[in-house]
């Protein structure tokens, strides 16, 4: 078990070790901070907001910040700052809900490439490097041609887009792994491929990957506002952060707080995971490499 | 050295041969008429007709394959559905701008990131360093759209200094330049970080090796060793950045091109997909995917040309 | 592409040009043109299609307008519009309901060598049409009959009052040269014109960029006021403010909330200038969907809705409700309807039809106004308790919703936002409400007898008092089916220059040519 006691911390050493290096980390703490404001808000947003971020009054639209309206009102009237902290949740939920699935899809190409054979691991090679040649908005732009906008096409493409990933990751951990003199004596036993794959192999190339799925949240998040952005997204009223940069680049010189509001919150979450993933991953580094 | 040529290039095309494969499935999966689907609203029979015939969509599928390829290695994209204007003109009209665009938003990024590169490698944990460690992983978070929409506001619309849309007018260079500069900004602020850790890094390493070390025995003044030794080692492996960078650039134009109203790809790409121009949307989307995965093979050709030790090992 | 078809036609004919003048006994100074100047007018969207038989419309109308001849143009007189003999004929007169003769001015040259504009390509011109994606615009058309080289008749299968308007002055009036299209694949055009005669020559078209038109030397006709034309593509009406508000362009059309602020304060040297739109929009409802079948929920929602507050919403409040299709100063104008907003009569009108849960899909193009709108009837039918899910579409899935030919949306289509446009008749824009539109444009899917009855009968009346009385009862009649909730005829603003006085046709689009200096 010499491998897998290498890529797995044990739990609470590592912990520990971990609290104190963020603590001593500067950047660390602010991108914590950061996400921690984010996450919060994704959470509590209902309870939190100061106004309904859906209800419309028409006769405030278009008021500047002031102390009623922290980022002022929208072109029908409501709170900008309740639609933002809104905002978070439909953000977060469809990054860590498509990160998730790709995660999935991702780990079981990855393992089947990397286990199965090798024409097989060829051909799923092929495909990966194939999709990720395109570039990702110009991908969700064929998508949305061909199936419609909509939250699933959106959904769809960032699946599509983040699989192969994972896949190329896991597939290059389970090849080392399979050949590890480990797992060689383990299957010498007799034990099944499937079994070889759940118990031995999968455990230990969860862990790193969580770790790099996290970090492509802020990307997600700024992919799904950008096909948003290009009215190809999640359907009003909700207050998607691309929705409200979108409906404030109509109403630039009219609302210009419309814009500086919407794109607030994109900067805060891209810079708090940024910060904390890269710290992460430098704490982390040593294990991920010989992983990834 | 050929060989590795070869076997580079050669995995990009198979890449673009397994994109196009894949281009040309989805539109058999998904459910409905092509010739509907990509003709949309305004299809009147006769275009629909002639969509049938000129796609060969009652061939069957083997054929069809067959004759998408013959066709796209001629060069032929298939024809606009509207205008009737040949895809590939009109990728070929569009191109230049995207490339030009590209090329300008590097050269913001190279033209702050490798000072600020530099800067932090000779003078290691002073306050620019830390501050461009922050920068670097900062910027390159920060959608381009986000920027595109700030820089609008803040220069356009609150100063009055530059021009809002438009590549500007043709055959005047120095009005075009001028259009160029937010948008290029907007592109190349988020390899701005990349860059200059890059430079950095790598000049960290050439500034320990032997030669730089000879001449800083020589006495030469330190700006001298940077710039005619270390620097040209050093930027060697910010080559290899434009390969990784190309497909996040031409993603990002998508939106700078949209937002500044420029003519490009990525705006022809949008533009098409709004109104289903089906053809030409698949024209741009081969075209950037040939442009990715070229890049690639391209780049890894250059460091391998250019770095001595690489060539050695090849 | 075109490269200065014109200059080697202008230097050739310059001669012919001299002994015309006298002949047309026209003044010299005409001769010369306009003086100078260069006007930037924003387009839209790119041309895709100038032939005007599939054209689709936008600038392509503009330079249909500016660089091909035609019989007559519309001219507006006092709040309403009229047609009026154009620069490129000595006569044209109704002889008889169904006769309209004409007689070309002679020495009108097609560029290229298609030769004088003849009534020959009159009649091929006209008559093409029918066959045309434009069909509609000549609903009566018989053909053309050449009588000599510059003179014919336009035979009517029956009187049709707005054979001008829609027709002839209108852009699928114009005229293209015979000798040139017949030569041509298919006999039709697309973004190169095949010969042109007008003010303005088009001479320069940098796809999704611009497309440049130059006074035509030659023109001996009304004098332009500017030299060159361009119209610049910018597709985002906000980044076309933007430019113009950078002086990039000196005519764009604005955003009702663009037209709202510069109401109260416009840039130096700007103008704003409203043009009664040729739109009309409404909010459509499928009479045959399982959920609005009962004719009391169609009226709940007539009456549920708040259409002050779209208009304050989402036009800036510039706009005026609507009580009918047809725009003011047409024939048919309605100013009042049968119901009004009233959230109690609605919900009394639900609770009466036993329905309750209502939950409900509202599609839209996906256009920010559009859905800023559908978000107030979302609120506006939440307050009622019906549920309603917006649905943005692009254009192309959006076109194709009530059309039976495109698959099968149109059975579980149940509510959308409409928008159509006009020519000033109210015939053009009642048309689409037949009987033989259902499962066409009739997406509300119901047809009553006297409404067809009526149709027929508003085609060939000539008395305007009767066929207003005629179009008023037809909207009646939409409005009583419970399918339609009037908003409004969108007005149209442009923002412009001080220094320029823009001319428009019927449907709104900028007249180059008769585009002026202040």
């Amino acid at each position: 078990m010499q491998l897998s006691e290498a890529v797995l911390p044990a739990a609470p050493g590592a912990l520990t070790l971990f609290r104190r290096r963020l603590a001593r980390d500067p950047l660390a703490m602010l991108g914590l901070t950061l996400v921690a404001i984010v996450v919060f808000c994704g959470i509590f947003a209902p309870w939190i907001v100061p106004y309904d971020p859906f209800k419309l009054s028409i006769p405030d639209k278009l008021q500047p910040p002031s102390l009623t309206h922290w980022f002022g009102t929208d072109n029908l009237g409501r709170d900008i700052f309740s639609r933002i902290i809104m905002g978070s949740r439909i953000a977060l939920s469809v990054g860590i809900s498509t990160i998730g699935i790709a995660l999935c899809i991702g780990i079981s190409l990855g393992l089947i490439a990397g286990y199965g054979p090798r024409w097989l691991d060829n051909f799923l090679m092929l495909l990966f490097d194939s999709v990720y040649s395109f570039p990702t908005v110009i991908m969700g732009l064929t998508v949305a041609t061909l199936l419609g906008a909509s939250v699933t096409t959106l959904m769809f493409v960032v699946i599509l887009v983040q699989t192969p990933a994972y896949a190329r990751l896991t597939r290059t951990a389970t090849l080392s792994l399979k050949n590890s003199e480990y797992v060689q004596a383990i299957r010498s036993l007799g034990a099944s491929p499937f079994r070889i794959i759940a118990v031995h192999i999968l455990p230990n190339v969860v862990g790193p990957l969580l770790i790099i799925a996290s970090m492509d949240i802020p990307s997600v998040v700024a992919l799904e506002a950008g096909l948003t952005y290009l009215g190809m997204g999640i359907p009003p009223p909700a207050p998607s952060w691309g929705r409200i940069l979108q409906e404030g680049y109509n109403l630039i010189r009219e609302a210009p707080w419309m814009v500086v509001a919407g794109g607030i919150p994109l900067i805060i979450t891209t810079l708090g995971f940024t910060f904390l993933g890269e710290s992460l991953r430098d704490m982390l580094d040593p294990r991920l490499r010989r992983i990834v | 050295m050929l060989l590795y040529a070869l076997q580079r290039t050669g995995l990009a095309i198979l890449i673009c041969i397994t994109s196009m494969v894949m281009l040309f499935s989805a539109l058999k999966l998904i459910p409905g008429d092509p010739a509907t689907i990509m003709l949309g609203a305004r299809a009147s029979a006769e275009m629909k007709a002639r969509i049938t015939e000129e796609l060969g969509l009652n061939d069957p599928i083997p054929v069809q394959l067959a004759t998408f390829f013959g066709r796209i290695l001629q060069g032929n994209l298939g024809t606009d559905m509207w205008s009737q204007r040949p895809v590939t003109q009109i990728v070929l009209d569009n191109l230049p701008y995207t490339l030009v665009l590209i090329a300008a938003g590097l050269g913001w990024a190279a033209l702050i990131g490798i000072p600020l590169g530099c800067y932090s490698a000779i003078r290691r944990n002073s306050f620019i360093d830390k501050f461009t460690a922050v920068i670097s992983v900062g910027t390159i978070s920060i959608p381009s759209f986000v920027v595109a929409i700030y820089l609008i506001l803040f220069f356009a619309i609150e100063l009055g200094w530059l021009p809002v849309i438009g590549a500007g007018e043709r055959g005047d260079y120095l009005d075009q330049a001028v259009h160029l500069i937010m948008p290029a900004f907007a592109l190349g602020l988020g390899w701005v970080g990349y860059l200059s850790r890059i430079v950095r890094a790598s000049m960290l390493e050439v500034m320990g090796e032997n030669h730089i070390r000879t001449a800083r025995a020589f006495g030469l003044p330190e700006y001298r060793i940077v710039k005619s030794y270390a620097l040209r080692i050093a930027i060697l492996p910010t080559i290899t950045l434009l390969a990784v960078a190309i497909g996040g650039l031409l993603s990002s134009a998508v939106f700078v091109e949209a937002i500044f109203a420029r003519p490009g790809i990525g705006k022809l790409i949008v533009d098409a997909a709004n109104m289903r121009n089906f053809p030409v949307v698949q024209g741009g989307v081969l075209t950037t995917v040939a442009l990715f995965a070229l890049a690639m093979p391209i780049s890894d050709i250059l460091i391998a040309w250019l770095d001595p030790r690489v060539r050695a090992t090849l | 592409m075109i490269r200065n078809g014109l200059s080697r036609r202008a230097l050739l004919k310059s001669a012919a040009v001299a002994s015309a003048v006298g002949l047309l006994g026209i003044k010299p100074q005409q001769v010369l043109s306009a003086e100078g100047g260069l006007l930037k007018v924003r387009m839209e969207a790119d041309i895709q299609v100038l032939d005007p038989g599939y054209m689709i419309g936008g600038s392509e109308t503009s330079i249909q307008y500016a660089c091909l001849p035609r019989l007559a143009v519309p001219v507006k007189k006092g709040d309403t519009w009229d047609w009026a003999p154009s620069d490129y004929v000595e006569k044209i007169t109704q002889d008889d309901p169904t006769h309209i003769s004409f007689t070309l001015k002679p020495g009108l040259m097609w560029s290229g060598d298609s030769g004088e504009v003849t009534a020959e390509d009159v009649k091929f011109s006209l008559e093409r049409m029918l066959k045309s994606d434009w069909a509609a615009r000549y609903p009566t058309l018989e053909r053309v009959d050449v009588t000599d080289k510059l003179s014919g008749v336009i035979i009517l299968k029956s009187p049709f009052a707005a054979t001008f308007l829609m027709g002839i002055a209108s852009e699928s009036g114009s005229l293209v040269p015979k000798v040139a299209v017949e030569k041509l694949p298919d006999q039709k055009f697309t973004t190169e014109l095949p010969g042109q005669c007008g003010p303005y020559s088009m001479t320069e078209w940098t796809p999704k960029q611009r497309v440049v038109l130059k006074a035509n030397p030659d023109w001996r006709g009304t004098p332009v006021a500017f030299q060159e034309v361009q119209f610049i593509n910018i597709e985002d009406t906000k980044a076309a403010e933007l430019a113009f508000e950078a002086g990039e362009v000196d005519v764009t059309g604005v955003l009702p909330e663009t037209a709202a602020r510069y109401g109260k304060g416009m840039p130096a040297g700007t103008k704003l200038t409203g043009v009664p739109g040729p739109y009309y929009t409404w909010i459509g409802l499928n009479t045959e969907h399982e959920k609005l079948k009962d004719i009391r929920v169609r009226k709940a929602i007539q009456r549920a809705i708040d259409v002050k507050s779209i208009l304050d919403a989402a036009y800036g409040g510039v706009a005026q409700p609507a009580h009918g299709i047809v725009t003011e100063g047409v024939t048919g104008h309605r100013t009042t309807s049968k119901y009004s907003y009233n959230p109690d009569q609605a919900r009394a009108l639900l609770a009466e039809a036993g329905v309750s849960d209502l939950s409900l899909e509202f599609k839209t193009l996906n256009e920010a106004y559009r859905v800023t709108a559908a978000q107030v009837v979302q609120a506006n039918l939440a307050d009622v308790g019906i549920k309603v899910d917006i649905i943005p579409l692009d254009s192309g899935p959006f076109w194709n919703l009530g059309l039976e030919s495109k698959g099968d949306e149109w059975k579980t289509l149940q509510m959308w936002w409409m928008r159509y446009r006009m020519s000033p008749d109210p015939s053009d824009g009642i048309q689409w409400f037949l009987k033989n539109q259902v499962g066409v444009w009739n997406w509300e899917r119901w047809s009553d007898p006297e409404f067809e009855e009526l149709w027929t009968k508003g085609l060939s009346e000539t008395d305007p008092a009767k066929r207003n009385a005629i179009y008023l009862r037809m909207q009646e009649i939409m409005e009583d089916t419970g399918a339609y909730v009037w908003i409004t005829n969108d007005p149209l603003s442009y923002a412009h220059k001080e220094s320029v006085v823009p001319g428009f046709d019927t449907g709104g689009e900028i007249l180059v040519e008769i585009t002026k200096k202040a």
